[in-house]
């Protein structure tokens, strides 16, 4: 039954994803597991994009598959009790509008079981910051298309110095600008093109974080 | 020579007298460009740009009339005011600028809720209204004999459009799960554009460009299956019918190497960036630069913004001694070039294309 839930997700089935989750719940299978096959399935999906063989379309419906099946099961994950989870602060930089990878990375962290804070597009550096402050986050995603926007999003980096919570917070900048170099240069903590590569990083920080 | 017959000895994959550039760049950019570049540098931007000529359809009368205005800084800015920093097009899509008022976005899709059904009260704009095709006319009857011209749609096409009007998520979950909707939909945008790409062919336009950003940085961004169930077919429908012109341009960012040899078979001549961050010039000259022009191939993410006056030059003599040969080659930034270029930077495109790219060539590469 659980292999059915992971190979939907996998398949891109969004017609029967739905009717597999309710089976599955009424087979007496824990919403956690669940979700556990879920993110299974969206682990293959993110390999299979690494691998070229899946593209953002492919990222971008498997998200919208995990949507309908968490929808069915969020009511039922109330009453297991609140999950330990990691949280990140996603935002698209000042200057910069592009959403579209945004809400792919924050779709993969949901679906991996991260808690996110989406600030939206057009985010000042200084919102990143206050929000990380008020909500303890120690993992901020910032997204960036344009090279214009990159600066910006280096001021992130200065503006946690200055609030004295740089030790306390990693920050990964994410999209078309997104350069190996700028690690050195802006001081930000990774830099990356694609949103698979993100999401197996805030992994790594989080493992290393313990949840935060 | 002509700088017409130029386009055309590159475009028939001969080598003219000397290379082509185009000057991409962003409204924000050329701003800062005019007020502080010097005369000399920019006659060499103008002369190495000579030669390529744009036309395509403006807003219709009615639209003007309803008080259509314009914004440079929003990416297909012409509409009416709708909210703070927020135009409307004839689309009815709506976007708004950034803070820094030098992007936009699209923050309204008008097909959003629509359905197969309600698809048909959706009113699409008249390509053959009023007042559409005056300018380009009036540019092609003055230009034609000096210049190549090159006709574009005014906006991108199918899949780009498909997303503007119904939403980018919601536009790939209908590609999976309601292959009804979007037939029907990217049926009725082929019809505009057969409708507004005739006009242009009448008019007598040399080329048609078309633009439709299918591909991101890392590969493509609508799965090849997807193209080919979808777009293809459409596209070749299109260019077919917009015979007897017979190039083709395109343009799509990022990296499209999987449906390079698709555009070959529908007849593109032309593509455009060819970003050099996501695909290599290089290899795409050496295994379609027989059949296809490759148009820009400078780095707008890395080199121009990021690198040094050195960089830049170096970046162009590579180029040039890797795409040039044999013509079918045509310079400049893979697309806009952004305000955080430095002006030096953009400007020494120019000074060494005009310095390295005199035909014929001391490079050996194929010959």
């Amino acid at each position: 039954m659980l292999s059915k839930v992971k190979t939907a997700v996998v398949d891109l089935d969004i017609r029967e994803i739905g009717g597999l989750v309710n089976k599955a719940l009424k087979s007496g299978f824990k919403p956690m597991v669940i979700v556990q096959a879920l993110r299974e399935g969206m682990e293959e999906v993110g390999r299979r994009f690494e691998s070229h063989e899946y593209f953002v379309s492919e990222l971008v419906m498997a998200g919208e598959v995990m949507k309908a099946a968490l929808g069915i099961l969020k009511p039922f994950l109330k009453y297991e009790g609140k999950q330990t989870e990691a949280k990140v602060i996603l935002g698209t930089i000042v200057g910069d509008l592009h959403d579209i990878g945004k809400e792919i990375v924050k779709t993969l962290l949901i679906s991996a079981g991260f808690g996110v804070y989406d600030l939206g597009v057009d985010v000042p550096p200084e919102k990143f910051v206050e929000k990380a402050r008020e909500t303890g986050t120690r993992i901020i995603g910032v997204s960036a298309l344009l090279s214009t926007s990159i600066l910006n999003a280096a001021k992130i980096v200065e503006t946690l110095k200055e609030a004295g919570l740089r030790d306390r917070v990693k920050v990964i900048v994410g999209g078309a600008a997104a350069r190996p170099w700028m690690v050195e240069k802006y001081g930000v903590d990774a830099a990356v093109v694609d949103a698979v590569q993100g999401l197996n990083i805030i992994k790594e920080w989080a493992e290393e974080n313990g949840a935060a | 020579m002509v700088p017409r017959e130029r386009i055309l000895r590159i475009l028939n994959h001969e080598e003219p007298d000397r290379i082509v550039c185009t000057a991409s760049a962003s409204p924000a950019f050329w701003r800062i460009l005019k007020e502080h570049a010097k005369e000399p540098q920019l006659a060499t931007l103008r002369e190495l740009t000579e030669g390529y000529w744009l036309v395509g359809p403006g807003p219709s009368e009615e639209f003007r009339k309803m008080g259509a205005t314009f914004n440079p800084f929003i990416h297909y800015g012409v509409g009416i005011q709708v909210g703070p920093d927020m135009l409307e097009d004839e689309w009815g899509v709506r976007r708004q600028l950034t803070a820094t008022k030098t992007e936009s976005r699209i923050v309204f899709h008008p097909l959003k809720d629509a359905d197969v059904d309600s698809l048909d009260d959706y009113s699409f704009p008249d390509p053959c209204a009023a007042g559409r095709f005056g300018t380009s006319d009036k540019e092609i009857s003055k230009l034609k004999d000096n210049y190549f011209i090159m006709g574009g749609f005014g906006f991108d096409t199918f899949f780009s459009q498909a997303w503007y009007l119904r939403g980018f998520n919601q536009f790939i979950l209908d590609m999976y799960s309601n292959p009804e909707f979007v037939n029907k939909l990217l049926d009725k945008l082929l019809d505009y554009y057969i409708r507004s790409g005739r006009q242009l062919v009448e008019l007598g336009v040399d080329e048609i460009g078309m633009a439709d950003d299918v591909a991101g940085q890392t590969g493509m961004i609508l799965s090849p299956s997807l193209w080919r169930r979808y777009i293809k077919p459409r596209m070749k429908k299109l260019i077919n019918a917009m015979k007897p012109v017979k190039y083709i341009h395109y343009h799509s960012d990022g990296n499209l190497e999987p449906i390079i040899p698709d555009l070959i078979e529908m007849g593109v001549t032309e593509l455009n960036p060819i970003q050099p961050d996501c695909m290599d010039p290089a290899k795409v000259k050496e295994l379609y630069g027989d059949q296809l022009t490759l148009s820009g191939c400078l780095s707008v993410q890395e080199t121009l913004p990021h690198g040094t006056i050195e960089d830049v030059k170096k970046e162009v003599i590579k180029t040039i001694n890797n795409c040039a040969p044999g013509g079918g080659f045509i310079l400049g930034p893979s697309n806009l070039t952004t305000q955080d270029t430095p002006i030096e930077n953009f400007l020494a495109i120019y000074e060494t294309a005009k310095k390295y790219g005199r035909y014929p060539m001391a490079s050996t590469r194929f010959w």
